[in-house]
């Protein structure tokens, strides 16, 4: 964390400029829905639908699209910002300890940082950290603005949601644990694959043929099998989750179509959480996949030596 | 598919089996958007009618027809679609190996150690990848499904909204995906090339500390270090305006398509729209033709980056390695 | 019986061996001496029937296509160049031995009494073990595997150039107490390892 802080310390400009962005984007894609929420009442109350609004609405689509630009793009370039003060600060380290204690970096250890924990955090900073901030910001948005336009039918959507983040953590470490099974055996499979190449000539010369392809065999055989278990189990596992993600969106509909006709929403309204729902599910379903990359590359980034 | 992957499945023997899981799961897409569209449509109109006794019964019919739907998917996935996937994995790997331990050292040694294993192991599961993992050849066939299928449906509930839809949807989808994101892959590869110089500026500085160190090279390298990563820097932030240009117009033309269909709906309101149901069962349609595009679209690009792996495969399955005569050993003391 | 008759070697459009020619009689020993690229592994490779010449014929005991002269030879290459199997596989090559002959090339090639401390002995699986085995231990499996295959030609690409002195000259030793009776071809770059040999060819003279 201590890194993390360093970087967003040396680019607050930009990081501001992020969080101001992506407040203007999720507010202009709500406002936007509010918007179409109205046109839905109006169109379900028969009423005139004045061009004005309209116009209102086409401006807030465009700005919509508009701020989304600016958030996605703003994003990046700090995102970006801030590989780019990670990698010249652990450079900057590297040359400081080479000046200062002569020849004394290990090369293959330099090597291995460059390639492996660097370039992971390099690719999360560009690629998964600001779109994610941007999807949890806009979760918590969605859920302020839907608790303010009815906490019930919130609480109906977020409620089911939560158990079925526990499902996602509890299938998510049954299936690492398989995963890990798997890939042990396709390492040892890899071994063989890689013995018999290495070792050819020898193979051709003893007529070691049969030999190298049954071991490969049964090195494989010994791979599907866990691969298999782990392919059954995950669809299995994305079956009930298909089944259970479906469960907030039809007690949506249950609940929210019992108070339309009960008079406690318009059918406004429950377009418009029909239309949100997604932004607040997924951002919570998604939290511990979220969280556990993101500990990866903290992880990563506490080994990536810049002070 | 590409010719010379389905030449692999020929050459595996495992034609048969992936026609049987293409036509198998191919109409999930079109059931999924299918199932959600009637329960939008069916639920909005009992809050239309008012019809509260209704709700119930809907809520436990979708909640079937979702675990009927899910199920069909998990079993033709798990029985069928598992194992045509080990079997290409099996075959695949075993043939690579096969082949090569029938060929002379002399076309062995065409390729380093390093590139065999990648042609077995990597190269493999690109093939894999290729046929059957997310957003690849199955997801592009099952989209396709849904793309026309849907499309269908729209054009059977109504006409002009479909040519409404498609109006708007296909000049910005050009846009976006054909003519703005082209470039992002070259702009990928640079900053790739430019990440590689960086790695060799890193490595400069740890081979010649002794020589930053006597002649007081601490500037200078740091320069050259600072002008390969503002290259990364400035090639990925290339791309990611791209990538913004195409968010932007990919999620201006759902909105503007949306927006058009439910005020050209209100128009059309008990005049070949019969309620306010049915234009969101109409909406919905549109929305996953839009997605069904963009899935078909990104399955496109990622069979492209998976499609050099299965070729490298395909190249080996296409020597014709010279068989060796294995086991006829001097054995004086065999068994 | 090894003869080379007017034999050429290209690597990509490179010449690597050019018109050479020899003959090496049955129970003959032959030294190919030479610094590092001058082309001695490929002679051995050639004779192994690993590579096929570019010009020329090869002949070994009178097969000159590679797959049959690979049968008719038995190698140690400068890596011992082991499979991730047991110990006995990577001896037998899968091929069915009596034990007896199996025990006997272990003890000739020094590996009995290492085998013997190992829990599950000549079974052993070296795949997971390969960091555990010295240079020493692993090149004695790679002879043992060449002696087991009993063929009447031994081709040796410096079998101890991996090797610290003391193991250097237990491996040679075994190999040459093997070789007593048949034909030896040994390339190194050390000519004295080939001080008791019949013929001892440069390669930097031809």
């Amino acid at each position: 964390m201590p890194v993390l802080r360093i970087l967003l310390k040396r680019n607050r400009f930009w990081v501001m400029a992020a969080v101001v962005a992506a407040l203007a984007s999720n507010m202009s894609q709500i406002f936007y829905i509010f918007l179409i929420g109205d046109l839905v009442n109006k169109i379900e109350g028969r009423q005139a639908i004045e061009s004005s609004f309209v116009a209102l609405i086409c401006i807030f689509m465009l700005s919509n699209a508009l701020t989304l630009y600016v958030d996605q793009y703003v994003g990046r370039i700090t995102a970006e910002k801030m590989a780019h003060s990670l990698r010249m600060a652990y450079a900057r380290r590297l040359v400081k300890r080479a000046a200062g204690e002569g020849n004394a970096c290990d090369a293959g250890a330099v090597m291995s940082v460059a390639q492996n924990e660097l370039a992971q955090a390099d690719a999360y900073l560009g690629n998964t950290f600001f779109q994610i901030t941007g999807k949890a910001f806009s979760g918590v948005l969605v859920l302020i603005f839907l608790l303010f336009q009815d906490a019930l039918l919130t609480m109906t959507l977020l409620i089911p949601t939560i158990f079925i983040l526990f499902y996602v953590v509890w299938s998510g470490r049954r299936l690492s644990a398989m995963v890990n099974a798997a890939q042990d055996e396709k390492n040892r499979m890899n071994r063989v694959a890689y013995g018999t190449i290495h070792a050819f000539p020898v193979i051709r010369i003893f007529g070691g043929e049969d030999l190298s392809r049954k071991a490969f065999d049964a090195a494989i055989t010994r791979w599907v099998r866990p691969a298999s278990g782990l392919g059954r189990r995950s669809a299995l596992y994305n079956t009930l989750s298909g089944i259970v993600s479906m469960i907030p969106l039809l007690l949506l509909l249950l609940a929210g179509s019992g108070m339309v006709i009960e008079g406690h929403i318009m059918l406004g309204t429950l377009i418009v959480f029909l239309n949100l729902q997604k932004s607040l599910t997924q951002f919570v379903m998604n939290l511990p996949s979220w969280l556990s990359g993101f500990r990866v590359f903290t992880a990563n980034l506490s080994r990536i030596e810049i002070m | 598919m590409d010719r010379r992957v389905s030449f692999i499945l020929k050459e595996l023997g495992l034609w048969k089996i992936f026609v049987l899981v293409m036509v198998l799961r191919s109409p999930f897409d079109f059931l999924n958007a299918c199932l959600g569209a009637n329960m939008l449509e069916r639920f909005l109109r009992i809050a239309e009618l008012k019809e509260k006794s209704d709700l119930l019964p809907a809520f436990l019919t979708f909640l079937l027809f979702t675990v009927l739907l899910f199920g069909y998917n998990a079993t033709i996935w798990s029985t069928i679609s598992i194992k045509a996937d080990m079997l290409l994995h099996e075959r695949l790997r075993n043939k690579l190996l096969k082949t090569m331990l029938e060929m002379e050292q002399q076309e062995v040694e065409q390729y380093s150690e390093g590139d065999w294993i990648t042609r077995i192991n990597a190269d493999v599961d690109r093939t894999a990848d290729y046929l059957t993992a997310p957003l690849n050849f199955m997801h592009a066939l099952i989209a396709s499904v849904n793309l026309l299928l849907s499309t269908a449906v729209l054009a059977f509930l109504n006409a002009a909204l479909l040519a409404a839809a498609l109006a708007v949807m296909l000049p910005f989808f050009f846009l976006s995906t054909v003519v703005i994101i082209r470039k992002v892959p070259q702009y990928k590869k640079n900053a790739q090339e430019a990440q590689a110089s960086y790695s060799d500026r890193l490595r400069a500085i740890t081979e010649a500390g002794s020589a930053i160190c006597v002649f007081d090279g601490e500037d200078i390298v740091m320069k050259k270090v600072e002008e390969a990563s503002l290259r990364i820097m400035n090639e990925n932030i290339r791309a990611h305006r791209l990538s913004a240009w195409s968010s932007l117009f990919i999620v201006f033309s759902g909105n503007l398509g949306y927006l058009l269909l439910l005020l050209m709906g209100n128009s059309m309101m008990g005049n070949g729209i019969r309620d306010f149901a049915e234009l969101t069962k109409i909406t919905q349609y549109r929305g996953r033709m839009m997605m069904s595009v963009m899935c078909v679209n990104d399955s496109v690009n990622r069979m492209k980056t998976n499609l050099p792996g299965a070729l490298r495969v395909e190249e080996i399955l296409r020597m014709s390695g010279k068989s060796v005569p294995a086991g006829e050993q001097q054995q004086n003391h065999a068994v | 019986m090894i003869r080379l008759d007017n034999v050429s070697f290209y690597y990509e459009k490179q010449p690597v061996l050019n018109h050479v020619s020899l003959f090496v009689k049955k129970g003959q020993k032959l030294g190919v001496l030479g610094e590092s690229g001058c082309g001695k592994s490929t002679l051995l490779k050639l004779m192994a029937g690993l590579c096929r010449p570019s010009s020329g014929t090869v002949t070994v005991d009178g097969e000159s296509e590679p797959a049959r002269i690979c049968q008719k030879v038995s190698v140690v290459m400068q890596t011992p160049m082991l499979l991730p199997m047991t110990i006995r596989e990577n001896i037998t090559m899968g091929h069915e031995y009596t034990e007896e002959w199996i025990r006997h090339v272990c003890e000739e090639a020094n590996l009995t009494k290492w085998i013997d401390t190992l829990p599950k002995g000549i079974d052993t699986y070296l795949g997971d073990r390969s960091d555990e085995l010295s240079g020493g231990q692993a090149q004695r499996v790679a002879i043992a595997r060449a002696m087991c295959k009993d063929a009447g030609i031994l081709l040796l690409d410096e079998p101890t150039s991996a090797l610290d002195p003391e193991n250097a000259a237990a491996v040679l030793e075994a190999l040459e107490r093997y070789a007593k009776n048949r034909t030896l071809v040994h390339v190194t770059h050390r000519p004295e390892h080939l001080k008791a040999y019949d013929i001892v060819m440069n390669m930097d003279e031809l």
